[in-house]
């Protein structure tokens, strides 16, 4: 598709965005003053002086009443829904418990002070809200000092479930996750990219740490540029969670080249036929792409292999 | 590199100077020291491409409890030596936070260790709540990588080396505002990158991006999401740029009976000044949902998108399905299976049309007081019959966790993983076993006790084997006074290759202080 039109495009998408995000908001409530929060949260203590204790130190430590730096008002009312009726009568089942709800309700108690693109994707493009996770799969208030309340304060704690990519990680080649200089959530962020996978797609996941390699080039190889939701770019060759061989490549040598291409008749008889292993990586180094010509060959191909190529008089009528 | 280290040392320093009159603290201030033997070839064993020989001083688990809710928590590994791995943050929920960091990585890419990069990384960011439902947000980081790599597929026998000496530089800056199940939120993002051997290459990319999510007034089962991102990479030299304009809308459904309804559409246009087109994508995605919190739940869906492109255009389908089942509290079982077939609609395309299909299974069971154990498996296929082109992945874990409360805490696990890459006119197969286990003791006349070991075997087309062997000894002389040695080996081997082989020995021998104040 051409290019014109683009701008029509992109003015478009703008007012679609204002539009929803203009939509008034009649209807919602207040949450609870600070006076009401502090005040009946502290009726619940008489009871459940533990809970209080074990919210200590946490991000969710209740407000205090001489607490005038909270800019979030913190109590036992603010989750459990219910809680007049659990006041008159206090028994087990006349109380919400946010950890026992399915995620559209337990994310409606969350995202009362919670709501971030995290919280907002749970509810729609996120794999783990799809699969039925809750926020409490992940997150426990009671009794957590964890950062982010995560249940396992371990940097690997996406482990816990994910056993096989972590793995993956201890193949012959990873990325530095064991010696924690990259966590998951490096690359797996889960903003407004909306990919299966929540990386955050050609443009930046790889990009963050490798740019000597992202294009645009004049000569673009199309497999790093697919600019496409599912798939397509570095991971066509590489394994980024750990992989068998050296650098991270699905497969050795040629492998990954021949994926896609066939060897042309002339480099088969002539490279591999003289008994010299050639691999496509030593002629075809800008792979990535290039600048300087469509078949992504090296630059300096001419004084790199002048001895190889041309001396030996297989080229000698190319130069 | 320096001056962010000694702001961020002398940072977490004048901070907890500051909050030394009140409160309390914990943590653990560990000196010293660490041996390495090793011979072979120093590029092939990942896991020491980082450890340095030398005296170290670290700051470890670090959490200062202000009265007032505020909390500093700190991480410094090895401070004195090249691999230090530092972060620090101070915050209070609700109010403020402020997270910094520093970490460096080698890598090894020659026998003798005389290629090497090295990449070093510093950020900072900070977010503020000047009122209750406003966050302000930005940060920044510096990140560099400088040193020498080797081709991979050098036909020179000792490689060829390339020097390398780039950095980056990342911001970012937005506001978000959240009120009652509603949030507005706007970025800006922006990465330079600079490389000091070739400044052809140097690029700017920018992102502005803006969403928004609320609940249907009225109808707070619905809740509506929406967002517009443009994104640009420009060459700084050519001004050669990359852009792209990307909308989305989503709806949620909650409906009675725990049902649940999603959906969701994307559309994308991506330039770049290389090919003198766009490509558009158009995203189509709906998910139906069922779940009983006690016994289990459903997921069905379907995702229609469109790739077009100057001549070329493709579509995909893809239906997925994942459902969950609890028969007793302890266990839950998953399963899911997604499956895309993407063909190609106008003109051509190198890989043809693609099928992929995947599918996952586990099982957990958690004994109450005793352990869990945990079993996975997954499947990929990939085809590209055009091109006479599959792949086919498939991995299976078992993963399990013993805790005998008087004496000791196991955890081990086993991963065999298998794939065949057919090419038209290659293969290539590999299979992986991978073995690992530790044993940790509780405390006995102040010793505790821990030994491990992982064991990574890849076969067929390959022939590596490697493993690792660790065991490590803490005394305790007073309460608050730890002497800890600990001996890892670390082993490669790969057997087709004559020169790829590496044995290490170290040794860590740490003197631990416990804070508490």
């Amino acid at each position: 598709m051409s290019k014109q039109g683009s701008a029509q495009v992109s003015r478009t998408l703008l007012l679609l965005f204002f539009l929803i995000a203009t939509i008034p908001l009649a209807g919602a409530s207040p949450p609870y003053s600070r006076d009401v929060m502090i005040s009946k949260s502290a009726a619940c203590l008489d009871c459940h002086q533990d809970a209080a204790d074990n919210l200590k130190g946490s991000t969710h430590q209740l407000t205090m009443v001489d607490d005038k730096m909270a800019k979030m008002i913190v109590g036992c009312i603010g989750c459990h829904a219910g809680w007049e009726k659990h006041l008159e009568n206090p028994a087990k089942d006349n109380i919400v418990v946010p950890a026992n709800l399915s995620l559209p309700k337990e994310a409606e108690t969350c995202s009362g002070c919670h709501l971030t693109d995290h919280q907002a994707t749970m509810l729609t493009t996120d794999p783990h809200g799809r699969a039925q996770l809750t926020c409490s799969s992940c997150h426990t208030v009671h009794g957590n000092k964890a950062r982010s309340l995560v249940k396992d304060d371990a940097e690997d704690f996406c482990g816990t479930c994910h056993t096989n990519v972590v793995a993956q990680f201890k193949s012959r080649s990873a990325h530095p996750l064991v010696t924690d200089n990259i966590r998951c959530s490096s690359c797996h962020f889960p903003d407004d990219r909306k990919d299966p996978a929540l990386a955050r797609g050609i443009d930046w996941t790889c990009q963050n740490c490798h740019s000597e390699y992202s294009g645009p080039h004049v000569f673009e190889h199309p497999v790093t540029a697919t600019y496409s939701f599912n798939g397509g770019g570095c991971t066509e060759c590489h394994n980024p969670h750990g992989s068998p061989n050296d650098r991270l490549l699905a497969q050795p040598g040629n492998g990954v080249c021949l994926q896609c291409h066939g060897i042309p008749a002339a480099h088969r008889t002539a490279h591999s036929g003289l008994g010299i292993k050639v691999d496509c990586v030593n002629c075809h180094t800008d792979i990535h792409g290039s600048d300087d010509n469509r078949k992504f060959l090296d630059p300096q191909l001419n004084t790199k292999f002048f001895a190889d190529c041309y001396q030996s008089g297989c080229h000698d009528r190319v130069r | 590199m320096k001056i962010a280290k000694t702001l961020l040392i002398g940072a977490l320093m004048s901070m907890t100077m500051m909050a030394a009159a009140t409160a309390a603290g914990a943590g653990d201030i560990k000196l010293g020291y660490i041996v390495i033997d090793e011979t072979g070839n120093m590029s092939v064993d990942r896991a020491t491409f980082n450890d340095y020989e030398g005296a170290s001083l670290s700051l470890e688990n670090f959490r200062y409890d202000f009265k007032n809710g505020m909390l500093l928590r700190a991480n410094l590994r090895n401070m004195t030596l090249n691999n230090r791995n530092l972060t620090a943050d101070i915050g209070k929920a609700g109010l403020f936070s402020l997270k910094l960091s520093h970490n460096q990585f080698r890598r090894i890419y020659d026998h003798h260790g005389g290629s090497t990069t090295r990449r070093h990384n510093e950020g900072a960011s900070l977010s503020f709540h000047p009122v209750r439902y406003v966050e302000i947000f930005g940060g920044g980081t510096n990140m560099g990588r400088t040193g020498s790599t080797t081709d991979l597929f050098s036909p020179s026998p000792t490689g060829d080396k390339v020097e390398v000496d780039y950095k980056q530089y990342f911001y970012n800056g937005g506001a978000r505002i959240t009120y009652r199940g509603m949030m507005v939120v706007g970025e800006y993002r922006g990465n330079q990158f600079r490389d000091n051997r070739n400044v052809n290459r140097d690029q700017d990319r920018t992102e502005s991006r803006f969403a928004a999510t609320v609940p249907v007034p009225r109808y707070d089962w619905i809740v509506l999401q929406g967002g517009f991102r443009h994104f640009e990479t420009k060459y700084k030299k050519t001004d050669f740029m990359i852009s792209s304009n990307r909308g989305w809308g989503a709806a949620a459904f909650a409906l009675p009976k725990n049902f649940s309804l999603k959906y969701y559409v994307m559309i994308d246009r991506t330039s770049s000044d290389s090919d003198y087109t766009a490509t558009d994508n158009l995203v189509h995605a709906l998910y139906a949902g069922f779940a009983n919190l006690r016994y289990g739940g459903v997921t069905i869906g379907y995702q229609h998108d469109l790739n077009d492109q100057y001549v070329k255009e493709y579509q995909g389908n893809a239906f997925y399905g994942s459902g969950w089942f609890k028969p007793v509290p302890q266990a839950e079982l998953r399963a899911e299976y997604g499956t895309r077939a993407e063909d190609v609609k106008e003109s051509v395309r190198l890989i043809g049309n693609e099928d992929i299909n995947r599918y996952r299974f586990s099982g957990k069971y958690r004994f109450t007081d005793v352990g869990n154990i945990a079993l996975k498996y997954e499947g990929k296929v990939r085809k590209n019959d055009d091109i006479g082109s599959k792949v086919t992945l498939n991995r299976a874990t078992i993963d399990c966790g013993v805790t005998l409360k008087k004496y000791a805490t196991l955890t081990a696990g086993y991963s065999y993983g298998k794939g065949d890459y057919e090419n038209s006119t290659s293969n290539f197969k590999f299979t992986d076993h991978l073995l690992y286990g530790d044993a940790t003791s509780q405390e006995y006349h102040r010793l505790t006790v821990s030994a491990g070991a992982t064991y990574y075997r890849s076969k067929r087309d390959l022939n590596v084997e490697s493993f690792n062997i660790r065991c490590s000894a803490a005394f305790r002389f007073y309460d608050d006074l730890r002497l800890e040695a600990i001996y890892n080996v670390h082993n490669f081997d790969d057997f087709l290759v004559r020169d790829e082989y590496y044995t290490a020995n170290i040794v860590e021998i740490n003197l631990i202080k416990g804070l508490s104040f």
